[in-house]
């Protein structure tokens, strides 16, 4: 019942300028931890672009022929029915494909959403069972969330709920299951088209300001590479197949040494002392910020994380989660963010 | 059907800091007549995971094997059939265990909160029987309501009906059944957020307010928490095994000591005496801060009760049932209390407050119910008169006022409701035409009155969708030096808090535009929320210059962005000003204020013009020196003058605008 066609997607690593958006994608990509990315920006800023190079670039993965796109070896990414399976030893027949981008139309319905009762199955078999929904259909995969902002409240709190948990957890029309759903969050939003709730706000790990570029060398570049790939779509992406090769397993190996990156206490302590000057809200920012900098460090592949790490981390980190007025001008994080480094190097020097 | 996933939780024991939350959650592990708490908070703060990992330390039960989860030897918890069966001197069928946290999911739809049909069973063996729904799943355990002041209404009142009688009655699709559910309510909320329903909030026992840590130290301590348990959930918990399984005996300990626990006449009358002095209404809070102060001692291991633990009591108790006015602080509780306590006892007692025989067993789910569930109604109710809202101008005159109005077009809009928009919280037998047709409940229909799978006409039910915001009300007011009237800043704020004080009710959201300086300036956007207008509208800034068309512009895009989100609200922009825009966004003042008014109209958005300049003022002038007729005529909206109106009058303006009969979304 699903047809992939096969359609050459822009290189990931031919996508002109725009380096944060590109390192909070990567970064994401290596640690799901990270809470996803919200792209704040105009149209036309190659958002939904670049989201789906990513898919592209990631390495292929090994998935159930499930409904809920379950991993064949990795119990928590199991719903009950192939849990029980695995646990019995059966061999779970799986295949091997890209990962999936889904994308959330803007008029979804939560009953797609979250999945609901089987109409069909129901009126043939008299039996109620799940009709997987995208939270289902996103599992392993990303999921891209067009305009969060205009999106219904309830919406994307059971999205990000899911998100956070990992697992969706359904209690309507007379069904009661949960699946896992373990996915990349991307979300976008025009800010200049209202404000989004800030409970909400507060979940997207990362969040990245774009605008359209200003350099004209660089909008140059942009159309050429346009231009070319239009034209000859294959042998514009062999020219970027070695640096593909070299940013997957970039990415790899990052995960690999994830779990082994160290953040001295001096560093977290500068943490705290950032999250503390910017009056954020509560602490998620502070574990974000360090975990974000530990993602750093392993996709430069590093054990120890550095100060810069730390420094691109808040930058990621806090300019949505700043306590502002709607309308003022946002603090500059990265001038404060250095006064704040500064002075502690100062201080552990002294 | 049900699969499960298995989460692991943070110990409890992990959880960083946080005292009082922790203190006011074993509290209620103890003793489940301290009726549950509300936890309000900021976001990340750790309100949702100290929840859930209080699952773990909860003590085990005695559950009959039953799909209601009866008690074996109390009465009053047992469903008819084990009822039947007790009463017969039937032994039932017992096993113990854990107190569950039972959540209520966001999107959970009536019927699996009240349970209902089971159509499997009705389809394979003919028979009615109930599919049992979250409310007997919690029954005698824990119901953990995540951002429980953006609940729907409907499910509210669900809940409500259920916490007051400790029963669920279900009637529907022909099954007539009830069963008791009596559970400890925890609720989370972000303040910020929009407020909650004042019988709801009167539900909690107690209640705490918590905020992010702000000691390095502590932070710090935090990431690191963090870090390690997602790195390795089954290590990190192991290591805090033991700790688990001290606070798990310590609990156990604290309810067999509890019967045993006293408190002395003195400190009744503390107690009575401060439920006095806060001015808090009926006997509620009386037994509670006793009850709860019996259960600190307890769990401290002392069998008396010290003038420290009725503080903390009171701490726990009080705060959500304060009488509060707006453009006030939460009143620091812990002094007065301390003062109080430390004054001795003294003279209290009108012979309404008497002392209570509080119910000391543990798991008594005795409830003092039938008093004042409408005790933050009255409280809000007097804080309104106590509110100068300023002389009344008689009705008849305003009336007067009102046919003189400067306005083309009719003055009521209603807006079509077309789009399946809201969330889906229960069916309904349809009137007329089905459009949006509900499945489930049409085949639970179907099944229950045949037995088959055939749907006919008479089967068919649709959705009843959420109430979402009634109203939208965007104030634009003119800040400027020219109009730094202190009479006029008084009004309209008063107008504001008016409006927001019943937002809970009508789910209407305020927003607050400030026009001066060189832009305007959105200091409020769109809320339900008491708090955040009180906080961001406490000083408003005067002086400058008058954007007007930018504030108006600014007020138009608000409203865009919230008739996106939702179709079916009323907009509305009340512009409180002289008319004497001179700031323009780009040239022209005038020509941008009738552009925008031009747009106001064609969105169909009401528009109310409250022109603070005299009449005398301008009578003497060559012509009107403001651009406000100009606004009025372009928009179709509404005229009035500030001198003729109080801060009431606004808001019956505004109320006259979004009156609607009850809105269900189709």
């Amino acid at each position: 019942m699903s047809r992939q066609m096969k359609r050459i997607v822009l290189p990931f690593t031919a996508i002109v300028g725009q380096q944060r958006l590109k390192q909070a994608l990567v970064l994401n990509a290596i640690n799901p931890g990270l809470l996803g990315v919200l792209i704040r920006g105009e149209k036309g800023t190659g958002k939904s672009t670049a989201v789906r190079s990513l898919a592209d670039l990631l390495p292929e993965i090994d998935v159930v022929r499930c409904p809920f796109n379950c991993s064949p070896n990795n119990p928590s990414l199991q719903c009950q029915t192939c849990n029980e399976r695995y646990m019995r030893g059966e061999e779970l027949s799986a295949l091997r494909r890209k990962i999936k981008v889904v994308e959330l139309p803007l008029g979804a319905t939560e009953d797609r959403v979250t999945g609901t009762l089987d109409i069909e199955k129901a009126l043939r078999e008299g039996i109620k069972a799940l009709e997987p929904g995208i939270l289902a259909e996103a599992n392993q995969g990303i999921l891209y969330i067009d305009e969060v902002n205009l999106l219904d409240d309830h919406l994307v709190d059971v999205l990000l709920d899911s998100a956070a948990m990992g697992i969706n957890t359904i209690e309507r029309e007379g069904i009661s299951v949960s699946h896992p759903s373990k996915f990349i969050l991307v979300g976008t939003m025009n800010p200049e088209e209202g404000e989004i709730r800030p409970q909400l706000l507060d979940r997207f790990g990362l969040s990245v300001d774009i605008k359209g570029m200003k350099d004209a060398e660089e909008r140059i570049e942009v159309i050429d590479v346009v231009e070319e790939f239009e034209r000859d779509p294959e042998t514009f992406s062999r020219r970027y197949e070695k640096d593909q090769e070299d940013l997957r397993h970039r990415i790899l190996e990052a995960r690999e040494l994830l779990n082994d990156v160290e953040i001295s206490r001096a560093l977290k302590q500068t943490i705290v002392e950032i999250c503390l000057e910017f009056e954020v809200h509560g602490h998620r920012a502070d574990f974000l910020i360090a975990r974000t900098a530990k993602t750093i460090a392993a996709y430069n592949q590093r054990k120890k994380v550095i100060r810069e790490d730390v420094k691109q981390a808040a930058e990621l980190v806090l300019p949505h989660r700043l306590r502002r007025m709607p309308f003022e001008e946002p603090k500059p994080v990265t001038e404060k963010v250095e006064q704040i480094l500064q002075q502690r190097k100062e201080i552990s020097k002294s | 059907m049900s699969h499960r996933m298995k989460r692991i939780d943070l110990p409890f024991t992990a959880i960083v800091g946080q005292q009082r939350l922790k203190q006011a959650l074993v509290l209620n592990a103890i003793n489940p007549g301290l009726l549950g708490v509300l936890i309000r908070g900021e976001k990340g703060t750790g309100k949702s995971t100290a929840v859930r990992s209080l699952a773990d330390l909860l003590p085990e039960i005695d559950v009959v094997r039953c799909p209601f989860n009866c008690s074996p030897n109390n009465p009053s918890l047992q469903c008819e059939t084990c009822n039947e069966r007790y009463m017969r001197g039937e032994e039932l069928p017992v096993s113990k265990r854990k107190m569950k946290v039972v959540e209520l999911p966001l999107g959970a739809t009536e019927d699996r909160v009240t349970g209902t049909l089971d159509i499997e069973k009705a389809l394979r063996e003919g028979i009615k029987a109930l599919e049992p729904g979250i409310l007997a799943e919690a029954n005698q355990g824990i119901l953990y309501i995540d951002e429980v002041n953006l609940l729907d209404d409907h499910l509210v009142d669900i809940l409500l009906d259920s916490a007051a009688m400790g029963v669920n009655i279900i009637e529907r699709e022909g099954i007539s059944v009830s069963h008791p559910s009596r559970f400890i309510l925890v609720g989370t909320m972000n303040p910020e957020e929009g407020e909650i329903r004042p019988q709801l909030l009167d539900r909690f026992g107690l209640s705490l307010d918590i905020k992010g840590m702000k000691d390095a130290k502590e932070r710090i301590e935090v990431i690191d928490v963090v870090e390690e348990f997602e790195k390795d959930p089954e290590t990190f918990s192991r290591r805090y095994e033991k700790d688990q399984e001290d606070l798990r005996h310590r609990i156990l300990e604290a309810r067999e000591l509890l019967h045993d626990v006293e408190i002395s006449e003195s400190l009744k009358k503390a107690i009575v005496d401060i439920c006095c002095k806060f001015g808090v209404r009926g006997h509620r809070a009386d037994f509670l801060i006793a009850r709860t102060a019996k259960t600190i001692a307890a769990y401290e291991q002392r069998k008396n009760v010290t003038a420290e633990d009725v503080k903390q009591a009171a701490e726990l108790v009080l705060p959500h049932r304060l009488t509060r006015m707006p453009f006030e602080e939460q009143r620091p509780v812990t002094e007065k209390v301390e003062q109080i306590l430390q004054q001795g006892m003294t003279l209290a007692t009108e012979t309404e407050k008497n002392e209570q025989d509080e119910d000391e067993e543990p798991t008594g789910f005795d409830d003092h119910g039938g008093e004042d569930s409408n005790v933050q109604e009255d409280r809000l109710k007097s804080a309104r008169k106590l509110i100068d809202f300023g002389e009344r101008k008689k009705k008849t005159e305003m009336k007067f006022r009102k046919d003189k109005k400067y306005r083309m077009g009719s003055g009521r809009r209603t807006r079509t409701l077309t789009t399946h928009a809201g969330k889906y919280v229960k069916a309904k037998i349809p009137e007329g035409k089905v459009t949006d047709i509900a499945i489930d409940a049409t085949i639970r229909a179907a099944v229950g009155r045949k037995y088959k799978l055939s749907i006919d006409k008479e089967d068919l039910r649709e959705k009843v969708r959420a109430k979402k915001i009634a109203s939208v009300i965007i104030f634009v007011v003119d800040c400027s030096g020219s109009m730094g009237d202190l009479r006029m800043m008084n009004t309209t704020k008063r107008a504001v808090m008016s409006l927001l004080m019943d937002s809970y009710q009508k789910r209407d959201k305020v927003g607050f535009i400030a026009v001066w300086g060189y832009r305007a300036e959105v200091l409020l956007p769109p809320t339900t929320s008491v708090e955040l207008a009180v906080k961001h509208l406490k000083d408003l800034p005067t002086g400058g210059l008058t954007p007007l068309s930018d504030g108006l512009f600014k007020g138009l895009q608000l409203l865009r962005t919230e008739l996106w989100k939702c179709r079916g609200i009323i907009p509305i922009i009340v512009l409180v000003s002289d008319g004497k825009g001179n700031v323009p966004i780009r040239t022209d003042v005038g020509k941008e204020l009738i552009c925008i008014a031009d747009e106001i109209k064609r969105m169909e958005i009401n528009l109310v013009v409250i022109d603070t300049l005299p009449e005398l003022h301008w009578l003497s002038q060559s012509g009107y020196p403001g651009f406000n007729k100009e606004i009025v005529k372009a928009s179709g909206g509404e005229y009035y003058r500030l001198d003729e109106l109080d801060s009431q009058d606004v808001v019956d303006v505004v109320r006259a605008l979004g009156r609607l009969e009850t809105i269900e979304l189709r």
